[in-house]
C-alpha cells in the first residue's frame, strides 16, 4: 500500500467512522435532547399552570360554597316552596299577586342528555295579571335577585282596557342536580 | 529533469540527466572571494550553469555539502528495535561529536553488521544547521529547488565504487583549497576526511603527498586494517587536480604507486558532447549524487531532517487526533449524562404533576361550575332589554301600541299591535332598528282591521336583540 491509498484509507476509515459516530451517537442524542427539552418546556409550562389551580383551589371551595349557599335553600326546608316562595315574595314586593306559579319540569344545564354536569334547570310558570309597572318592577327586582332565576320566555298581552297586562312568564331555576333528586321529570 | 549541484571552491559545477546524456556544465569562480561576495559569486555561476544545461527556474537539485564543513563517523550500537536505533544513534553522537546535538543536522545510514561480536553499524553524518541553511540559500537565490542534500564524500565514494570495485582503492578529490581524502575497499567507503590543501595553494606539492600518506595510515587504523602496510592496490584523483600531471607525479613517488585521474564515464557537456577525463573528473562528486546508492549509502541530510519532521508531525497529528477522539468520547459522555440528568428532572416533573393531578381536577371542576353559573347569570334580565327598546320606541302620542308581544330567551321577539297609520308603525319600527340594544327590526305585516268602524292599522313584526356574549366573544 502506497502513501496515496494510505491517505485515502485513512481519509475513507474518518469519514465512515465519522458518518457511524455522527449516525449512532451525535443525531441520536441531539434528538432526544431536543425531545427532551421540547417536553420539558411543556411540562413545566403545564405545571406551573397546575400549581397556580390547585393553589387556588381554596378559594374555588370557598367561592363554591356561597355559591351554594344562593342555589339551595337552608337545613329543613324544600327546594321548590324555597323557590316559589321567593318568586311569591318578590311579586309582592312588587305589589301584586300571582294569578298561578307551577313547576313545569327539570332538566340538566345545557339540555337533556348532553350534561352529566353539577347543576339541573327547574321549570317553573307563573301567570300573572298586572299592571305594566308592577310587572316592570317585577322583573327588576327578579334580575337583581342574589337567587338564580331568570326569565326564559315572556308573553303578554293587555286587556282590552289597557290598563292591565295579562302575562304568562316562564322561569328558570338553577339548583345543584343533588338538590333536585326526587322531583321528578328530567331533573335525574 | 533532475539535477545535481556541487559548489567548490574555483568553480560550481551541475551535472543534469537530460535526453539518456549526463550533461554536464560549470562556471568559473573566482576563488579568492570571501562572505557575501563569495556568496552572490556562486549564485551567478549556478545561475549560468543551470542556464547552459536548460534547467528551468524552481528545477529540483541535489547538493553536496563539502566534507571540511561535515562529520562523518562510523557507529556500531548494539541490537534494538527499530523505533530506538534513532535515540541511541542519538546518544552515541552526543558522545562523539564536539557540538551540540541541537545545532546540528544528523544523518545516518546502516551499513552492515559489525565484524566482531553483535551489533550493527551505522554511518553516521553531522552537518550544522547554519550550513545547510546557507546552501539551501544559494540554491534558493540560483532559482533552484533542493533537493537531497548529501556530504561530498558519499556522493564521490558513490561514484568512485563504480570505478574501483575491487580492492584498497585511495582515491582523492583535489580541490583549489581542500582535498578529499577516501579510502574504499571492494568499493565501500572506509574512510574519509578533508584535509585543508588544494592544488590553489602554495607548498601543495610537499604538503599534500604528505596528507595523503597520513591520511592513509589513519584510514587504515579506523578500518581496522591497521596490519597492512605498502601502497594500496589502486590510486586515483579527482577533481581540479586529476588534470595537474606534476600532482599525480607527486603522489605516485610518495606511494609508490601510479595515480590515475577518476574520471566517471558517460559524461558529456552542455551540447552532448563526451568530455576529456580531466574534465570529466571534475564532475565526479555531482555525477555521484544523482547516482544510485550502491555500496555507499545515502546521508540525505534534508531527506533525514524531513523525514524526522514528517514523524514528528505524524506524532503531533496521532497525539491530536487521539486527544480530540478522547475529548469527543468525554463531549459524548458528558452529553449523555446531561441527558440522562434531564430525563430524571423530567420524571420527577411528572411525578410531581400525577401527585397535583387529583387536586388540578377538583379545582378544574370548581372552576367550571363557577364559569357555568357566571354565565348562566350574565343571561338574567335580557327581557327587561326588550321591553326597555320596545317601549321606548313607540310614537309619542298614542299613535302606536302592542296588544301582543312575545320573548322568548334566544329567539326573535314578536310583536303585534295597532297604530294610527301606516306610517306610526313604520316609524315605531325604525326606532327600534337604531337602539344598540336591537340586532334588527323588521315589520312583517301592515293590513287594515277587518271589523268595521276600527280606524287605524295593525301590525305585526319582529324584533332581535344584540347577543352581548355573542358579541364578547365576537371582539
Amino acid at each position: 500500500m502506497n502513501q496515496r491509498e494510505k491517505r485515502l484509507s485513512i481519509a475513507t476509515v474518518v469519514i465512515l467512522g465519522g458518518g457511524f459516530l455522527f449516525s449512532q451517537v451525535v443525531d441520536p442524542g441531539l434528538k432526544r435532547y431536543q425531545e427532551q427539552q421540547d417536553q420539558q418546556e411543556l411540562v413545566e409550562s403545564a405545571l406551573e399552570r397546575e400549581r397556580m389551580l390547585s393553589s387556588r383551589i381554596g378559594t374555588l371551595i370557598k367561592r363554591r360554597n356561597e355559591l351554594e349557599a344562593t342555589l339551595i335553600p337552608g337545613e329543613g326546608e324544600s327546594l321548590l316552596p324555597w323557590l316559589m316562595g321567593h318568586v311569591r315574595e318578590l311579586a309582592q314586593e312588587a305589589g301584586f299577586k300571582p294569578s298561578s306559579l307551577r313547576f313545569v319540569s327539570a332538566q340538566a344545564l345545557d339540555g337533556p342528555g348532553k350534561d352529566e354536569g353539577p347543576f339541573v334547570e327547574l321549570k317553573l310558570e307563573l301567570r300573572v295579571k298586572t299592571s305594566a309597572k308592577e310587572l316592570q318592577e317585577f322583573l327588576i327586582r327578579l334580575a337583581a335577585s342574589e337567587r338564580h332565576l331568570r326569565v326564559r320566555a315572556l308573553s303578554m298581552t293587555p286587556d282590552k282596557k289597557g290598563d292591565q297586562v295579562e302575562t304568562t312568564i316562564l322561569l328558570l331555576a338553577l339548583a345543584p342536580r343533588e338538590a333536585v333528586r326526587g322531583l321528578g321529570g328530567e331533573a335525574q | 529533469m533532475t539535477a545535481a549541484l556541487d559548489f567548490g571552491r574555483a568553480s560550481v559545477k551541475i551535472v543534469a540527466v537530460r535526453g539518456g546524456l549526463w550533461r554536464c556544465a560549470s562556471s568559473p569562480v573566482d576563488p579568492l572571494l570571501e562572505g557575501s561576495a563569495r556568496a552572490s559569486a556562486l549564485v551567478a555561476g549556478a545561475k549560468a550553469a543551470a542556464q547552459a544545461l536548460g534547467l528551468k527556474r524552481g528545477a529540483l537539485v541535489h547538493a553536496a555539502v563539502p566534507r571540511a564543513l561535515a562529520i562523518v563517523k562510523t557507529l556500531t550500537i548494539p541490537p534494538v528495535p527499530a523505533e530506538e536505533v534513532e535515540a541511541l544513534l542519538r546518544f552515541q553522537a552526543a558522545k562523539v561529536l564536539p557540538f551540540a546535538l541541537d545545532e546540528l543536522h544528523l544523518a545516518w545510514a546502516y551499513l552492515g553488521q559489525a565484524a566482531h561480536g553483535g551489533g550493527a553499524r551505522y554511518g553516521l553524518g553531522a552537518v550544522r544547521e547554519d550550513t545547510l541553511a546557507e546552501l539551501r540559500r544559494l540554491i534558493d537565490e540560483a532559482g533552484l529547488r533542493p533537493g537531497r542534500l548529501e556530504i561530498s564524500s558519499q556522493a564521490a565514494a558513490r561514484s568512485l565504487s563504480a570505478l574501483a570495485p575491487k580492492g584498497e582503492a585511495l582515491a582523492l578529490d583535489v580541490g583549489h583549497a581542500t582535498s578529499d581524502v577516501l579510502l574504499l575497499q571492494d568499493g565501500g567507503l572506509l574512510f574519509s576526511r578533508s584535509a585543508s590543501v588544494g592544488v590553489g595553494g602554495e607548498r601543495w606539492r610537499a604538503r599534500l603527498p604528505q596528507e595523503v600518506v597520513r591520511s592513509l595510515v589513519a584510514a587504515r587504523t579506523e578500518a581496522g586494517a591497521s596490519e597492512r602496510i605498502g601502497p594500496p592496490d589502486r590510486v586515483v584523483v579527482s577533481g581540479g587536480g586529476a588534470g595537474n600531471p606534476e600532482l599525480l607525479a607527486a603522489l605516485s613517488e610518495s606511494l609508490n604507486l601510479a595515480a590515475e585521474a577518476a574520471a566517471p564515464a558517460g559524461l558529456c557537456d552542455a551540447a552532448g558532447a563526451p568530455l576529456e577525463p580531466a574534465q570529466a573528473a571534475l564532475f565526479l562528486v555531482a555525477r555521484g549524487l544523482l547516482g544510485e546508492a550502491g555500496p555507499v549509502p545515502r546521508l540525505d541530510l534534508a531527506g533525514q531532517e524531513v523525514a524526522l519532521a514528517a514523524r514528528r508531525t505524524r506524532t503531533k497529528l496521532a497525539s491530536g487526533l487521539l486527544a480530540a477522539g478522547v475529548a469527543l468520547l468525554a463531549l459524548c459522555g458528558a452529553a449523555y449524562l446531561y441527558i440522562d440528568s434531564q430525563a430524571h428532572g423530567l420524571a420527577a416533573l411528572e411525578s410531581e404533576r400525577s401527585q397535583l393531578e387529583p387536586a388540578v381536577k377538583r379545582a378544574k371542576a370548581l372552576r367550571d361550575e363557577l364559569r357555568r353559573v357566571g354565565e348562566w347569570d350574565a343571561r338574567k334580565g335580557r327581557e327587561l332589554e326588550a321591553l326597555h327598546a320596545v317601549s321606548e320606541a313607540l310614537p309619542s302620542g298614542e299613535r302606536a301600541y302592542l296588544t301582543q308581544l312575545r320573548w322568548t330567551e334566544g329567539q326573535s321577539v314578536r310583536l303585534v299591535g295597532r297604530a294610527k297609520d301606516g306610517a306610526a308603525a313604520e316609524e315605531f319600527f325604525s326606532a327600534l332598528a337604531k337602539d344598540p340594544r336591537v340586532h334588527s327590526a323588521q315589520v312583517e305585516q301592515i293590513r287594515q282591521p277587518t271589523g268595521k268602524g276600527v280606524r287605524g292599522v295593525e301590525f305585526s313584526g319582529l324584533l332581535r336583540l344584540v347577543d352581548p356574549q355573542k358579541k364578547a366573544a365576537a371582539k
